[in-house]
């Protein structure tokens, strides 16, 4: 068969862009779900925890959970509000659950104290957004955070639709004072970003994180609900159960009995 | 040589002064190596000394790493006791005095490894008893 150079050039190019267009929408095709509403995984681990805000709500003036949390983790008490490090605190339930809260929700409801942590999502936006790896999720779930590369940038902090994560301003250690301190557990340093981590330090060597162990009411339940058999898992399978702004795609791992 | 009584003196000169570190070291008798002071009583490290004297920051790196970001929390044996790869809660259980064991060589050498600035000493420990 005989080909003239026009007609080559011509047949090279069509060749061409058929292949460069169909990258591209194979690609688009595939793409990177960035938006799932149910992830599916196959790990065999997801640690989460069902919150009873009920039994919370019957001891109004309890925080077990929170001194044992901020002891065990060497988290500094700091009262101004732009400054403070928090891991696990109170919230009220009309800030916690806009979208379950009407006007006319009695006060008393609306201000019902909910506990409230990192969230530990599965579909993590702080991960996304941190330009050293010093915040990633582990193939159980957890989102862990390496202060040894924290820089400090606070992207995490803009990206966390939850509040869950504060910032050192203060060297911690200043406010810290000695007796305060728990050897075992590092003190963080000036300039780093901090959150609660599940305790992944206990739950590594088989404890219960020190919030659920804290609780008198038996108010948190913790668990592996990626095991059909899990005490938490038959707790979820019947109930009408919240998570925080569950509409953004993050998936918490944190689920509210109310 | 031209002017070799004026050239050979300069470089002798020159040499003196170039050395400066070393001698005024010597004269002052602090040459000196430092000794790391090691109380205690267990007779294991997790590695023999040599290792441990140029290449505990690898280590610790290392364990580092695979405790924060592989979640290994598994144990290292050393002779026949277990330690956690942990600084606080392993290394500096022995080597607790951190001025006379971790500070003399890095003074020396002039070095300031962050790793205090976040994990504890365990003189925190015995203020907080």
């Amino acid at each position: 068969m005989q080909i003239n150079r026009k007609e080559f050039l011509k047949k090279a190019g069509i060749a061409g862009a058929s292949l460069i267009a169909g990258g591209v929408l194979y690609s688009l095709f595939k793409g990177d779900d960035i938006i799932t509403a149910v992830v599916e995984s196959s790990a065999q681990t997801k640690w989460a925890m069902l919150i009873d805000v009920k039994k919370c709500a019957g001891k109004p003036d309890c925080s077990a959970c929170m001194t044992a949390c901020h002891k065990g983790h060497n988290v500094p008490a700091i009262d101004d509000i732009r400054r403070e490090i928090k891991w696990i605190w109170k919230a009220d339930f009309g800030n916690v659950f806009p979208e379950h809260t009407s006007e006319y929700m009695d006060v008393a409801v609306r201000s019902q104290k909910v506990i409230v942590a990192c969230n530990q999502c599965d579909n993590p936006p702080c991960v996304r957004v941190c330009p050293v790896g010093a915040t990633w999720k582990r193939a159980d779930g957890i989102v862990m955070m390496d202060h040894h590369r924290c820089i400090g940038c606070r992207y995490c902090m803009a990206a966390c639709p939850y509040g869950s994560r504060s910032f050192n301003w203060k060297d911690p250690r200043k406010i810290l004072s000695g007796n305060d301190i728990r050897v075992e557990y590092p003190v963080r340093t000036k300039g780093v970003v901090e959150k609660c981590n599940f305790c992944a330090e206990r739950i590594d060597v088989g404890e219960m994180p020190l919030c659920v162990e804290a609780c008198s009411e038996g108010a948190i339940l913790f668990g592996n609900v990626a095991d059909p058999e899990s005490d938490i898992r038959r707790a979820l399978a019947g109930k009408y159960v919240l998570r925080r702004k569950a509409e953004l795609g993050t998936n918490p791992e944190i689920y509210y009995l109310v | 040589m031209y002017d070799g009584t004026k050239i050979i003196p300069g470089i002798l000169l020159f040499m003196i002064v170039l050395s400066f570190p070393v001698w005024y070291d010597r004269l002052n008798g602090s040459a000196v190596i430092p000794a790391p002071e090691v109380k205690t009583e267990s007779k294991y490290c997790v590695m023999p000394k040599g290792y441990m004297r140029s290449n505990h920051m690898v280590l610790l790196d290392e364990w580092r790493d695979s405790v924060i970001r592989d979640g290994d929390r598994s144990k290292v044996f050393a002779g026949i006791i277990k330690y956690d790869k942990s600084l606080s809660n392993s290394c500096m259980k022995c080597h607790n005095n951190k001025k006379n064991f971790c500070d003399r060589c890095h003074e020396r050498l002039s070095v300031n490894p962050t790793c205090w600035d976040c994990h504890n000493l365990p003189e925190e420990a015995a203020h907080a008893n």
